[in-house]
Protein backbone atom coordinates (compact mmCIF):
# COMPACT_ATOMS: atom_id res chain seq x y z
CA UNK A 1 0.00 0.00 0.00
CA UNK A 2 1.52 3.31 -0.73
CA UNK A 3 1.84 5.71 1.67
CA UNK A 4 1.08 9.49 2.08
CA UNK A 5 2.38 11.54 -1.22
CA UNK A 6 6.33 13.34 0.09
CA UNK A 7 6.96 16.37 -1.80
CA UNK A 8 10.46 17.00 -2.30
CA UNK A 9 11.71 20.89 -2.30
CA UNK A 10 13.49 22.04 -5.57
CA UNK A 11 16.05 24.63 -3.96
CA UNK A 12 18.68 24.31 -6.74
CA UNK A 13 20.74 22.59 -5.41
CA UNK A 14 22.82 18.96 -4.77
CA UNK A 15 20.66 15.84 -6.25
CA UNK A 16 17.38 14.77 -5.03
CA UNK A 17 17.69 11.43 -6.76
CA UNK A 18 19.17 10.10 -3.69
CA UNK A 19 15.97 11.09 -1.59
CA UNK A 20 13.78 10.29 -3.78
CA UNK A 21 15.02 6.70 -4.17
CA UNK A 22 14.64 6.85 -0.66
CA UNK A 23 11.31 7.24 -0.37
CA UNK A 24 10.43 5.25 -3.13
CA UNK A 25 12.00 2.12 -1.35
CA UNK A 26 9.53 3.25 1.33
CA UNK A 27 6.67 2.63 -0.92
CA UNK A 28 6.01 6.86 -0.88
CA UNK A 29 4.44 9.12 -3.61
CA UNK A 30 7.00 11.74 -4.28
CA UNK A 31 6.30 14.96 -5.75
CA UNK A 32 8.99 17.65 -6.67
CA UNK A 33 7.65 21.05 -5.18
CA UNK A 34 8.99 24.27 -6.20
CA UNK A 35 6.52 26.53 -5.33
CA UNK A 36 2.87 26.85 -3.33
CA UNK A 37 0.74 25.78 -5.85
CA UNK A 38 2.61 22.55 -6.16
CA UNK A 39 1.56 21.58 -2.22
CA UNK A 40 -1.80 20.03 -2.56
CA UNK A 41 -2.24 16.27 -0.91
CA UNK A 42 1.20 16.70 0.41
CA UNK A 43 1.64 15.32 4.01
CA UNK A 44 5.28 15.78 3.94
CA UNK A 45 7.85 18.27 2.47
CA UNK A 46 11.84 17.31 2.56
CA UNK A 47 14.64 19.80 2.65
CA UNK A 48 17.37 17.65 1.37
CA UNK A 49 20.89 18.89 2.12
CA UNK A 50 24.03 19.15 -0.21
CA UNK A 51 25.75 22.18 -1.21
CA UNK A 52 26.46 25.73 0.18
CA UNK A 53 24.70 27.49 2.34
CA UNK A 54 24.63 30.88 0.55
CA UNK A 55 23.81 29.60 -2.46
CA UNK A 56 20.89 27.98 -1.02
CA UNK A 57 19.57 30.89 0.38
CA UNK A 58 20.02 32.78 -2.58
CA UNK A 59 18.03 30.21 -4.41
CA UNK A 60 14.91 29.81 -1.60
CA UNK A 61 14.55 33.89 -1.62
CA UNK A 62 14.56 34.18 -4.98
CA UNK A 63 11.87 31.67 -5.36
CA UNK A 64 9.66 33.10 -2.41
CA UNK A 65 10.15 29.74 -0.95
CA UNK A 66 11.28 31.50 2.32
CA UNK A 67 7.73 32.88 2.86
CA UNK A 68 6.37 29.87 1.89
CA UNK A 69 8.57 28.18 4.51
CA UNK A 70 7.35 30.19 7.20
CA UNK A 71 3.56 29.68 5.83
CA UNK A 72 4.05 26.08 6.34
CA UNK A 73 5.25 26.45 9.67
CA UNK A 74 2.59 28.99 11.12
CA UNK A 75 -0.18 26.71 9.44
CA UNK A 76 1.31 23.50 11.32
CA UNK A 77 -0.12 21.06 8.66
CA UNK A 78 1.91 20.14 6.60
CA UNK A 79 5.46 18.53 8.08
CA UNK A 80 8.78 19.79 7.05
CA UNK A 81 12.09 17.60 7.38
CA UNK A 82 15.35 19.28 6.96
CA UNK A 83 18.16 17.16 5.65
CA UNK A 84 21.75 18.56 6.62
CA UNK A 85 21.84 21.73 5.14
CA UNK A 86 18.21 21.11 5.08
CA UNK A 87 18.43 21.38 8.55
CA UNK A 88 20.85 24.61 9.00
CA UNK A 89 18.75 26.46 6.99
CA UNK A 90 15.77 26.64 9.99
CA UNK A 91 18.18 28.46 12.10
CA UNK A 92 19.22 32.09 12.14
CA UNK A 93 22.17 32.67 10.94
CA UNK A 94 25.21 30.51 9.75
CA UNK A 95 28.78 31.10 9.84
CA UNK A 96 29.12 29.49 6.08
CA UNK A 97 29.03 32.50 3.94
CA UNK A 98 28.11 34.72 7.00
CA UNK A 99 24.61 33.95 5.47
CA UNK A 100 20.93 34.97 7.44
CA UNK A 101 18.71 31.97 7.36
CA UNK A 102 15.05 31.31 7.39
CA UNK A 103 15.39 32.10 11.35
CA UNK A 104 12.60 28.85 12.45
CA UNK A 105 14.27 28.32 15.36
CA UNK A 106 16.67 30.29 17.26
CA UNK A 107 20.16 30.09 17.18
CA UNK A 108 22.99 29.82 15.19
CA UNK A 109 25.12 27.20 12.26
CA UNK A 110 29.02 27.34 13.66
CA UNK A 111 32.18 26.26 11.54
CA UNK A 112 33.93 22.84 12.90
CA UNK A 113 37.61 24.27 14.33
CA UNK A 114 40.34 24.06 12.14
CA UNK A 115 38.74 23.26 8.75
CA UNK A 116 37.64 19.71 10.58
CA UNK A 117 34.87 17.97 8.32
CA UNK A 118 33.08 15.20 10.09
CA UNK A 119 32.55 12.60 7.79
CA UNK A 120 31.40 9.12 7.74
CA UNK A 121 29.45 7.36 10.45
CA UNK A 122 28.39 8.33 13.94
CA UNK A 123 26.31 7.35 17.00
CA UNK A 124 23.38 9.79 17.32
CA UNK A 125 21.83 9.45 21.30
CA UNK A 126 18.21 9.90 20.89
CA UNK A 127 14.77 8.54 21.87
CA UNK A 128 13.32 8.59 18.99
CA UNK A 129 13.33 4.54 17.35
CA UNK A 130 12.30 3.34 20.62
CA UNK A 131 12.83 -0.30 20.61
CA UNK A 132 16.38 -0.03 18.95
CA UNK A 133 19.72 -0.27 20.70
CA UNK A 134 21.16 3.45 21.06
CA UNK A 135 24.46 1.13 19.65
CA UNK A 136 22.85 0.96 16.51
CA UNK A 137 21.86 4.63 16.07
CA UNK A 138 24.39 5.34 13.67
CA UNK A 139 23.61 7.48 10.76
CA UNK A 140 26.13 9.29 7.71
CA UNK A 141 27.77 12.54 8.46
CA UNK A 142 29.10 14.90 5.60
CA UNK A 143 29.19 18.31 7.21
CA UNK A 144 31.85 20.80 8.02
CA UNK A 145 29.17 23.61 9.84
CA UNK A 146 27.31 22.42 12.86
CA UNK A 147 24.14 23.73 15.34
CA UNK A 148 26.13 23.81 18.78
CA UNK A 149 23.84 21.09 21.33
CA UNK A 150 21.06 23.17 23.44
CA UNK A 151 18.58 21.40 24.82
CA UNK A 152 15.69 23.55 23.19
CA UNK A 153 14.97 22.01 20.33
CA UNK A 154 17.16 18.96 20.28
CA UNK A 155 16.06 15.79 19.89
CA UNK A 156 19.46 13.86 18.55
CA UNK A 157 22.95 14.87 20.17
CA UNK A 158 26.26 13.46 18.17
CA UNK A 159 29.59 14.19 19.73
CA UNK A 160 33.28 14.57 17.43
CA UNK A 161 35.13 17.19 18.25
CA UNK A 162 32.51 19.05 19.38
CA UNK A 163 28.86 18.33 20.86
CA UNK A 164 26.13 19.14 18.56
CA UNK A 165 22.56 18.52 18.07
CA UNK A 166 21.74 16.05 15.43
CA UNK A 167 18.36 15.89 15.20
CA UNK A 168 16.49 18.71 16.14
CA UNK A 169 12.24 19.54 16.16
CA UNK A 170 9.75 22.48 16.41
CA UNK A 171 6.43 22.39 15.70
CA UNK A 172 6.21 20.21 12.67
CA UNK A 173 9.43 21.05 11.74
CA UNK A 174 12.33 18.10 11.90
CA UNK A 175 16.27 18.58 11.17
CA UNK A 176 18.27 15.78 10.87
CA UNK A 177 22.57 16.75 10.44
CA UNK A 178 22.98 13.50 8.92
CA UNK A 179 22.00 11.94 5.43
CA UNK A 180 18.91 9.42 6.64
CA UNK A 181 18.76 8.74 2.86
CA UNK A 182 22.49 7.66 2.95
CA UNK A 183 22.44 5.62 6.31
CA UNK A 184 21.02 2.31 4.81
CA UNK A 185 18.17 0.31 6.89
CA UNK A 186 18.66 2.33 10.32
CA UNK A 187 18.08 5.85 8.04
CA UNK A 188 14.85 4.44 6.21
CA UNK A 189 13.35 3.49 9.18
CA UNK A 190 13.63 6.95 10.95
CA UNK A 191 12.56 8.73 7.88
CA UNK A 192 9.91 6.11 8.06
CA UNK A 193 8.62 7.34 11.52
CA UNK A 194 9.29 10.94 10.50
CA UNK A 195 6.82 10.80 7.57
CA UNK A 196 4.04 8.22 8.90
CA UNK B 1 33.99 9.04 15.61
CA UNK B 2 33.29 5.83 13.47
CA UNK B 3 35.90 4.02 11.68
CA UNK B 4 35.16 3.00 8.31
CA UNK B 5 35.56 0.13 5.85
CA UNK B 6 35.16 1.27 2.10
CA UNK B 7 34.15 -0.78 -0.48
CA UNK B 8 36.39 0.25 -3.59
CA UNK B 9 35.12 -0.79 -7.07
CA UNK B 10 37.93 -0.21 -10.42
CA UNK B 11 36.55 0.58 -13.23
CA UNK B 12 38.14 -0.21 -16.63
CA UNK B 13 35.79 0.57 -20.01
CA UNK B 14 32.72 0.19 -18.12
CA UNK B 15 33.83 -2.76 -16.40
CA UNK B 16 34.53 -3.67 -12.84
CA UNK B 17 37.87 -5.16 -12.67
CA UNK B 18 40.39 -6.66 -10.46
CA UNK B 19 43.37 -4.24 -10.38
CA UNK B 20 47.27 -5.78 -9.46
CA UNK B 21 49.89 -3.37 -9.12
CA UNK B 22 48.47 -0.77 -11.93
CA UNK B 23 49.27 -2.93 -14.45
CA UNK B 24 47.50 -5.94 -14.73
CA UNK B 25 43.62 -6.05 -14.52
CA UNK B 26 41.10 -8.89 -14.60
CA UNK B 27 37.53 -8.01 -15.37
CA UNK B 28 34.77 -8.87 -13.06
CA UNK B 29 31.64 -7.93 -14.50
CA UNK B 30 28.90 -4.71 -13.78
CA UNK B 31 29.68 -1.83 -11.54
CA UNK B 32 26.75 -1.39 -10.74
CA UNK B 33 25.84 -5.24 -9.56
CA UNK B 34 29.10 -4.98 -7.52
CA UNK B 35 27.60 -1.46 -6.08
CA UNK B 36 24.42 -3.31 -5.70
CA UNK B 37 26.07 -6.11 -3.45
CA UNK B 38 28.29 -3.66 -1.13
CA UNK B 39 25.40 -1.94 -0.28
CA UNK B 40 23.17 -4.83 1.15
CA UNK B 41 26.37 -5.59 2.66
CA UNK B 42 26.30 -2.56 4.81
CA UNK B 43 29.49 -1.18 3.56
CA UNK B 44 30.44 2.07 5.22
CA UNK B 45 30.95 3.72 2.05
CA UNK B 46 31.67 2.61 -1.76
CA UNK B 47 34.23 3.99 -3.98
CA UNK B 48 34.28 3.66 -7.70
CA UNK B 49 37.05 4.81 -9.18
CA UNK B 50 37.20 4.82 -13.06
CA UNK B 51 41.27 4.84 -14.32
CA UNK B 52 39.74 4.73 -17.92
CA UNK B 53 38.88 8.47 -17.96
CA UNK B 54 41.78 10.55 -16.82
CA UNK B 55 44.37 8.72 -18.90
CA UNK B 56 42.07 9.45 -22.36
CA UNK B 57 41.05 12.71 -21.14
CA UNK B 58 37.44 11.40 -20.81
CA UNK B 59 35.38 13.64 -18.28
CA UNK B 60 33.69 11.89 -15.54
CA UNK B 61 31.65 8.64 -16.12
CA UNK B 62 27.89 10.16 -15.66
CA UNK B 63 26.66 7.17 -17.23
CA UNK B 64 27.72 4.66 -15.19
CA UNK B 65 26.77 6.82 -11.71
CA UNK B 66 23.09 7.10 -13.53
CA UNK B 67 23.27 3.07 -13.53
CA UNK B 68 24.50 2.89 -10.32
CA UNK B 69 21.88 5.43 -9.00
CA UNK B 70 18.89 3.73 -10.87
CA UNK B 71 19.79 0.69 -8.33
CA UNK B 72 18.68 3.17 -5.31
CA UNK B 73 22.05 1.97 -3.32
CA UNK B 74 22.24 3.99 0.01
CA UNK B 75 25.10 3.54 1.26
CA UNK B 76 27.07 6.81 0.88
CA UNK B 77 28.98 6.75 -2.62
CA UNK B 78 32.38 8.47 -3.84
CA UNK B 79 33.40 8.90 -7.44
CA UNK B 80 36.87 9.45 -8.50
CA UNK B 81 37.90 9.56 -12.80
CA UNK B 82 38.02 12.36 -14.98
CA UNK B 83 37.16 15.46 -12.96
CA UNK B 84 38.53 18.09 -14.63
CA UNK B 85 36.58 21.39 -13.42
CA UNK B 86 33.18 22.61 -11.70
CA UNK B 87 31.23 21.87 -14.01
CA UNK B 88 32.37 18.37 -14.00
CA UNK B 89 32.22 17.87 -9.84
CA UNK B 90 29.11 19.40 -9.89
CA UNK B 91 27.56 16.97 -12.65
CA UNK B 92 28.73 13.99 -10.97
CA UNK B 93 26.82 14.91 -6.89
CA UNK B 94 23.60 15.57 -9.44
CA UNK B 95 24.38 11.86 -10.46
CA UNK B 96 23.77 10.36 -7.10
CA UNK B 97 27.71 10.75 -5.87
CA UNK B 98 27.91 12.08 -2.50
CA UNK B 99 31.89 13.25 -2.68
CA UNK B 100 34.23 13.19 -5.20
CA UNK B 101 37.74 12.47 -5.29
CA UNK B 102 40.78 13.89 -7.38
CA UNK B 103 43.85 12.91 -8.22
CA UNK B 104 45.88 14.08 -11.64
CA UNK B 105 43.82 17.36 -11.84
CA UNK B 106 45.93 18.47 -8.04
CA UNK B 107 49.31 18.48 -9.88
CA UNK B 108 47.70 19.49 -13.24
CA UNK B 109 45.21 21.87 -12.70
CA UNK B 110 45.93 23.31 -9.06
CA UNK B 111 43.17 26.38 -8.85
CA UNK B 112 40.51 24.30 -10.63
CA UNK B 113 40.58 22.29 -7.64
CA UNK B 114 40.07 24.98 -5.66
CA UNK B 115 37.14 26.02 -7.16
CA UNK B 116 36.24 22.74 -7.11
CA UNK B 117 36.18 22.59 -3.44
CA UNK B 118 34.27 26.04 -3.30
CA UNK B 119 31.80 24.83 -5.12
CA UNK B 120 30.74 21.45 -3.47
CA UNK B 121 32.36 22.17 0.02
CA UNK B 122 35.17 20.85 1.31
CA UNK B 123 33.52 17.81 3.23
CA UNK B 124 32.54 16.94 -0.17
CA UNK B 125 36.48 16.30 -2.15
CA UNK B 126 38.65 13.79 -1.24
CA UNK B 127 42.25 13.54 -2.90
CA UNK B 128 43.81 10.63 -3.93
CA UNK B 129 47.12 9.76 -3.80
CA UNK B 130 49.23 6.70 -5.67
CA UNK B 131 52.41 6.39 -3.88
CA UNK B 132 54.93 3.93 -2.67
CA UNK B 133 58.10 3.93 -0.56
CA UNK B 134 61.47 2.57 -0.87
CA UNK B 135 63.01 3.13 1.92
CA UNK B 136 64.30 6.72 1.24
CA UNK B 137 60.67 8.85 1.19
CA UNK B 138 57.34 9.06 -0.28
CA UNK B 139 57.08 8.37 -3.89
CA UNK B 140 54.61 9.24 -6.12
CA UNK B 141 53.34 7.55 -9.17
CA UNK B 142 51.87 9.56 -11.64
CA UNK B 143 49.28 6.70 -13.22
CA UNK B 144 48.53 8.57 -16.53
CA UNK B 145 52.02 8.75 -17.84
CA UNK B 146 53.72 6.09 -15.70
CA UNK B 147 56.18 8.16 -14.15
CA UNK B 148 57.60 9.04 -10.49
CA UNK B 149 58.55 11.53 -8.89
CA UNK B 150 58.77 12.47 -4.96
CA UNK B 151 55.95 13.33 -3.48
CA UNK B 152 55.97 16.77 -1.43
CA UNK B 153 53.92 16.56 2.00
CA UNK B 154 53.84 19.67 2.69
CA UNK B 155 52.10 20.81 -0.75
CA UNK B 156 49.91 18.01 0.29
CA UNK B 157 49.01 19.18 3.39
CA UNK B 158 48.32 22.23 1.60
CA UNK B 159 45.59 20.96 -0.29
CA UNK B 160 43.66 19.33 2.45
CA UNK B 161 42.92 22.65 3.45
CA UNK B 162 40.57 22.35 0.25
CA UNK B 163 39.62 18.71 0.79
CA UNK B 164 38.16 16.03 3.45
CA UNK B 165 40.56 13.45 3.34
CA UNK B 166 43.09 12.26 1.97
CA UNK B 167 43.10 8.51 -0.06
CA UNK B 168 46.44 7.01 -0.02
CA UNK B 169 46.79 3.99 -2.42
CA UNK B 170 49.99 1.98 -2.45
CA UNK B 171 50.58 1.51 -5.78
CA UNK B 172 53.46 -1.53 -5.21
CA UNK B 173 51.21 -3.27 -2.75
CA UNK B 174 47.61 -2.80 -4.59
CA UNK B 175 46.12 -5.88 -5.11
CA UNK B 176 48.20 -7.83 -3.40
CA UNK B 177 47.71 -9.67 0.09
CA UNK B 178 48.08 -8.12 3.29
CA UNK B 179 50.66 -6.37 2.44
CA UNK B 180 50.02 -2.23 2.87
CA UNK B 181 52.93 -0.55 3.43
CA UNK B 182 52.59 1.27 6.57
CA UNK B 183 55.36 3.12 6.39
CA UNK B 184 53.35 5.28 4.00
CA UNK B 185 51.40 7.12 6.81
CA UNK B 186 54.92 7.66 8.41
CA UNK B 187 54.90 11.36 6.88
CA UNK B 188 51.25 11.95 7.96
CA UNK B 189 51.79 11.41 11.39
CA UNK B 190 52.15 14.82 12.84
CA UNK B 191 49.08 16.20 11.01
CA UNK B 192 45.35 16.41 11.66
CA UNK B 193 44.40 14.94 8.36
CA UNK B 194 42.16 12.01 8.27
CA UNK B 195 43.55 9.24 6.03
CA UNK B 196 41.76 6.28 4.27
CA UNK B 197 44.30 3.53 3.33
CA UNK B 198 43.75 1.46 -0.11
CA UNK B 199 45.94 -1.11 -1.63
CA UNK B 200 46.98 -4.88 0.19
CA UNK B 201 44.26 -4.83 2.54
CA UNK B 202 43.48 -8.16 3.37
CA UNK B 203 42.74 -9.26 6.84
CA UNK B 204 41.07 -8.46 10.17
CA UNK B 205 44.27 -7.96 12.10
CA UNK B 206 45.41 -5.38 9.25
CA UNK B 207 42.47 -3.58 9.74
CA UNK B 208 42.73 -3.46 13.01
CA UNK B 209 46.11 -2.10 12.93
CA UNK B 210 45.50 0.21 10.49
CA UNK B 211 42.75 2.03 12.20
CA UNK B 212 44.64 2.10 15.25
CA UNK B 213 46.53 5.23 13.52
CA UNK B 214 44.58 8.31 14.85
CA UNK B 215 44.05 10.23 11.76
CA UNK B 216 43.54 6.87 9.89
CA UNK B 217 39.65 7.43 9.42
CA UNK B 218 38.94 4.60 6.93
CA UNK B 219 40.71 1.50 4.93
CA UNK B 220 39.25 0.83 1.88
CA UNK B 221 39.54 -2.81 -0.03
CA UNK B 222 38.89 -3.82 -3.61
CA UNK B 223 39.71 -7.70 -4.66
CA UNK B 224 39.44 -8.80 -1.58
CA UNK B 225 35.69 -8.21 -0.90
CA UNK B 226 35.20 -10.19 -4.50
CA UNK B 227 35.93 -13.60 -3.09
CA UNK B 228 33.10 -14.54 -1.00
CA UNK B 229 29.50 -13.28 -0.41
CA UNK B 230 29.76 -11.19 2.75
CA UNK B 231 33.28 -10.92 2.87
CA UNK B 232 33.28 -7.74 4.80
CA UNK B 233 31.73 -9.63 8.27
CA UNK B 234 34.58 -11.97 8.53
CA UNK B 235 36.64 -8.90 8.16
CA UNK B 236 34.88 -6.65 10.80
CA UNK B 237 34.31 -9.77 13.06
CA UNK B 238 38.48 -10.86 12.97
CA UNK B 239 39.58 -6.87 13.14
CA UNK B 240 37.46 -6.89 16.47
CA UNK B 241 37.96 -3.20 16.37
CA UNK B 242 36.50 -1.40 19.04
CA UNK B 243 35.76 2.01 16.91
CA UNK B 244 34.06 0.36 13.90
CA UNK B 245 29.94 0.45 13.16
CA UNK B 246 27.85 -1.88 15.47
CA UNK B 247 25.70 -3.44 12.52
CA UNK B 248 22.40 -5.11 13.24
CA UNK B 249 21.81 -7.70 10.81
CA UNK B 250 23.20 -10.54 12.78
CA UNK B 251 23.56 -14.13 11.12
CA UNK B 252 21.14 -13.27 8.21
CA UNK B 253 20.68 -9.89 8.35
CA UNK B 254 17.37 -10.86 10.45
CA UNK B 255 18.10 -8.22 13.03
CA UNK B 256 17.77 -4.64 10.83
CA UNK B 257 14.87 -6.59 8.88
CA UNK B 258 12.93 -6.96 12.05
CA UNK B 259 12.94 -3.22 12.28
CA UNK B 260 10.38 -2.75 9.49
Amino acid sequence: MKKNLVGVLDYGTGNLSSILNCLQLLGCNTKIVKKEMDLGGISTIILPGVGSMNFAMQNIKKNNLDVLIHKIFIKNEIRIIGICLGMQLFYEFSEEGNTPCLGIIKGKVKKFPKNYCHIGWNNVHTKLLDGIENKYKNFYFNHSFYVPYKKNNSVGVTRNIEKFSSIVSKGSFFGLQFHPEKSQLIGRKLLNELIA
Amino acid sequence: MIKRIVGVITVMNNWAVQSIGYNTYRPLGRPEIIAQNLDRWQLEEIVVSDISRSRHGLGPNIELLETIAQKKISTPLTYIGGIRDVSDALKVIKSGADRIGIESLIDSKPEAAKNISSAIGAQALVIAQSVFTNGNGLKKFNYIDKTTSNLNTNKILDNMTSASELLLIDVKNEGKSESFNKKILTPFHESDIQIICFGGISTGSQISNLLNNKNVSAVGIGNFLNYSELANWNLIKNSQHKSTRQLSYGKLTQGAKEWF
